[in-house]
């Protein structure tokens, strides 16, 4: 969900004249100053390009005197000012030069394509800004919202990035700032366009929230089903389908409750583990030839659905994962993270263990088993070395149910599961 | 503001602006602070000369009137004999400089630093000032990761509240094996500094009371700077350079408090022949807390912080043992993380007294649901306040639990007794009974959230079709 692609479609719109209708009541807007050599695109009739500098009033400027408010570049988040801070005039930045009155807009000159622009609301006595921004009030030819909402459309940003200069601190000079050309209505419509991006903006932010509420709520969900699935919630039991035999010493207490067909084992008793060994880049080959198997280094290997993603082979594999095992990021990035082999042989370097089943269980209930445990996993891992040890998998304590009942229960998760994904895409 | 602290605030912009510049001339912070700290303690031992007409410490020769003397390459070479030769006096002096060298090569710099130090009287300056004036420049360096002192800092809330339910009495003793910039035994000074205007007992608390140790010469520098500037051990540091671990100790100590180092003991460092110990390991934490096990005076008492490990691990096993058995180990007090330099890393304090048995081991957990971070929600003394009561310092039989199995299974202060402790699998000690608050959303049913969702979707769709109105085909 592009909600910035949105807002950004809109505020093109809005400064084309193509978001509200032109009304011939609001007459025609007075050229002020020059015209642009070329216009940018095509305005509706009774709009004109008129520089920047015809329009505003740039702040004044001052030593700071007495306490005061600092606004710094960080001091913009979303397009307000959050967390200013009070400082007394011996702590001054030499930056801090630009008095600042309700209402005046600012735009950051220094990085202007970080988009640090905001409206000064709600002032407390004597606020000052920093140099690095352009601090302006409107004259009457201009609504400071429309203002507002102009430097932050993608056209503004474009014709600034062709002026910014530096590489390493890149910022455009308050003159080339202020001769920008800027589309402007006439001051009636410009109060229908803000009312208008207005309306539509506090939509997008609606939309927004409920898809980010939906996301989280996605994951609760997903984590009830691997629950529900686990305690032997999600599928009945079936009596021919018999009891599942112990497998080592039964514990002594049980996390909870579970089917009478089912039995509590730990992992070392239904699987075995592989650990990887990394190989000296030397032996790494970036096609595959013959007798070449893929090396799979970690995380970044291991696709968003589980799916290997094969960049390097290896011909002189010694750790070798088969079709079948679950594979288990036990360092590094996206620790934690499982994903079943379908590939067939592959060598594993240390960031990952190959977890082979026995033939009590299915690999894909094995997988299940392991995003179960998966909060226990990643806390193991933060021990004073970091990483997710043999122990920590093979010590774990799991439901066993029938294989039978497995494959149901794999199944019936995988369908819930796509009805989530559905639900909260 | 008063004038004081007018001027504190002065002096620190001014040592922050120099850092600046050292900085700019390759020379890094904890560089610089130990350089300053050798030039403030010449500094002041003129002073000492010049006001109160005392004997200088300095042998002759070498004193800041010497300094003062020189100037570009000379300065250099003035400096780095007095360093040389001061760092093989014994006594305060020679603990001051422990293996001093000069980092500032610009002799530009030098003089800078000089003639800043030279403008001020530090002497005369309450001593709270200059103290706190030094503490906060350490604290700061603390914080600083790049200067990577900050592994030898403990949160200064943490020590105080330590401090506060460990309770030394002026008269006692108090011991850190591992003190880094001294702030348990400063803290502790503090804490028994105004409890008798007894005149014996004033004495033995600033001269015999507090003893600590470090490994690195550089923070026994600073320690011992930031004892002598809180006019601790005027006449010897109380600090001293050597690695604790080596031999047994020869006095005892009344209290205990600590941080030791985390991890494994660095390989090449002298093994480890400790009749004393119970097991024998690589693991620092476990081989200090069974060197304090044997600091410890008879009904001694220690306060040391300590990661998760130590609780749990199979090595160590023996060592919980005797702490439930011949120690009577009746607080844990559970951190969360966020409070350290050190990113992750899971701590405990552990309190515990010699020579009696253990009854009830008593948890505080500040761990389940709390979060701190070093910048936004820093630790302070406030939040441990609940703890500090709970502890019951001054009478320990007044404790009574936070939790209970029915009406509060989240409380924070519990007990279990040593008994079923002794019996769990390797004497592990690592509990935790709090859930973590679940969210509003984790505690609703599947068709619950289903609705939900379903509601959230409504939301969205009426967003989209309201804006394609507005934008018509583009979406």
């Amino acid at each position: 969900m592009n909600f910035d692609r949105m807002r950004a479609l809109l505020l093109d719109r809005a400064i084309h004249g193509q978001l509200v209708s032109q009304d011939a009541d609001d007459g025609v807007v007075k050229q002020i100053g020059m015209t642009p050599d070329a216009d940018p695109f095509t305005l509706p009739k009774s709009w004109r390009w008129i520089k920047l500098k015809e329009l505003v009033i740039p702040a004044k400027q001052t030593i700071p005197a007495e306490n005061f408010t600092y606004i710094d570049v960080s001091s913009i988040k979303n397009f307000q000012l959050e967390g200013t801070k009070r400082l007394e005039p011996s702590n001054a930045p030499s930056r801090a030069r630009k008095v600042v009155q309700e209402g005046m807009v600012l735009f950051a000159t220094v990085r202007p394509y970080l988009k640090n622009i905001c409206i000064a609301k709600n002032l407390s006595c004597n606020v000052i800004a920093s140099t690095a921004f352009a601090t302006m009030s409107c004259s009457d030819h201009l609504d400071n919202r429309y203002l507002f909402y102009v430097l932050r459309s993608d056209y503004f940003t474009e014709l600034v990035k062709g002026k910014q200069r530096g590489i390493s601190y890149p910022a455009i000079s308050e003159r080339d700032f202020y001769a920008c050309h800027v589309p402007v209505p006439p001051v009636k419509e410009q109060a229908r366009i803000v009312a208008k991006l207005e309306e539509a903006f506090a939509e997008i932010d609606r939309a927004k929230k409920a898809y980010e509420e939906l996301q989280t709520l996605a994951g609760v969900l997903r984590g009830q089903i691997l629950q529900e699935a686990i305690e032997g919630k999600l599928v009945p039991q079936l009596a021919e389908e018999g009891v599942v035999e112990q497998i080592g010493g039964a514990p002594e207490e049980v996390p909870f409750e579970i089917p009478e067909s089912w039995k509590w084992v730990q992992m070392n008793g239904i699987c075995t583990l592989k650990s990887g060994v990394d190989m000296s880049p030397s032996v790494l080959l970036n096609e595959p030839v013959i007798n070449a198997i893929p090396y799979i280094t970690g995380g970044s290997q291991i696709g968003q659905s589980g799916e290997l993603l094969i960049t390097r082979w290896t011909s002189k594999a010694t750790n070798i994962s088969e079709e079948g095992d679950v594979l288990l990021i036990c360092k590094g990035s996206g620790l934690g993270r499982t994903a079943l082999n379908s590939y067939g042989s592959v060598h594993i370097a240390r960031q990952i263990m190959a977890i082979r089943k026995t033939k009590e269980v299915i690999p894909q209930y094995l997988d299940l088993l392991l995003k179960w445990h998966w909060e226990t996993l990643r806390s193991a891992a933060k021990g004073v070395i970091p990483g997710i040890a043999r122990k920590d998998v093979l010590s774990l304590l799991v439901p066993l149910p029938p294989v039978t009942e497995q494959v149901r229960i794999v199944a019936k998760v995988e369908e819930l599961m796509k009805q989530v994904d559905g639900l909260s895409a | 503001m008063t004038e004081t602290q007018a001027k504190e605030a002065s002096i620190t912009k001014k040592v922050w602006q120099l850092a600046d510049i050292m900085a700019g001339a390759g020379v890094g912070f904890t560089d610089y602070l130990t350089q300053l700290t050798y030039l403030l303690f010449l500094k002041m031992d003129r002073e000492r000369v010049e006001f109160f007409l005392e004997s200088s410490a300095v042998p002759d020769g070498y004193r800041w009137e010497d300094l003062l003397k020189e100037t570009g390459e000379d300065l250099l070479d003035q400096y780095e004999q007095t360093l040389d030769v001061l760092s093989r006096q014994h006594g305060l002096v020679g603990t001051i400089f422990t293996k001093a060298a000069n980092r500032i090569e610009s002799p530009v710099y030098l003089e800078k630093l000089i003639a800043f130090i030279d403008q001020q009287q530090w002497l005369l300056m309450d001593g709270d000032v200059k103290g706190a004036l030094y503490e906060s420049i350490l604290q700061k360096n603390g914080q600083d990761k790049k200067s990577g002192a900050g592994q030898y800092f403990t949160p200064r809330p943490l020590v105080d509240a330590i401090v506060d339910v460990v309770n030394p009495k002026i008269g006692e003793t108090v011991t850190d094996p591992a003190c880094g910039t001294g702030g348990f035994l400063l803290s502790a000074f503090a804490h028994m500094k105004d409890q008798s205007l007894d005149e014996k007992l004033q004495r033995f608390l600033r001269n015999d009371a507090l003893h600590g140790c470090d490994i690195t010469p550089l923070v026994v520098t600073m320690g011992s700077m930031n004892m002598y500037l809180h006019g601790v051990g005027m006449h010897s540091s109380p600090i001293k350079c050597e690695d604790s671990l080596l031999k047994e100790p020869q006095d005892l100590s009344r209290v205990v408090l600590a941080n030791p180092p985390f991890g494994a003991r660095a390989s090449g460092s002298v093994e480890i022949n400790r009749p004393d110990f119970i097991i024998e390991t690589k693991n620092n934490q476990l081989n200090f807390v069974q060197h304090i096990m044997t600091l410890l005076e008879r009904g001694g008492r220690a306060g040391v912080v300590l990661p998760d490990n130590v609780l749990f691990e199979r090595e160590g096993a023996p060592i919980r043992e005797q702490l439930l058995k011949n120690f009577n180990l009746h607080t844990i007090l559970r951190l969360p993380t966020g409070i350290f330099y050190a990113q992750g890393v899971q701590t405990n304090v552990l309190f515990f007294t010699k020579g009696e048995q253990t009854k009830d081991v008593w948890y505080y957990d500040y761990r389940t649901d709390v979060k701190h971070t070093l910048v936004s929600n820093p630790l302070t003394r406030k939040h441990l306040d609940d703890f500090v009561t709970c502890y019951c310092s001054d009478d320990m039989t007044k404790r009574k639990e936070t939790y209970d199995k029915d009406s509060n299974p989240n409380g924070r202060w519990r007990k279990y007794p040593a008994e079923e402790l002794l019996k769990r699998d390797q004497v592990n000690l690592d509990i935790t009974w709090m859930t973590e608050a679940k969210s509003e959303e984790e505690c609703l049913t599947m068709e619950e959230v289903f609705e939900r969702m379903a509601e959230r979707v409504q939301v969205i769709q009426d967003a989209f079709s309201k804006l394609q109105k507005e934008l018509r085909h583009e979406l």
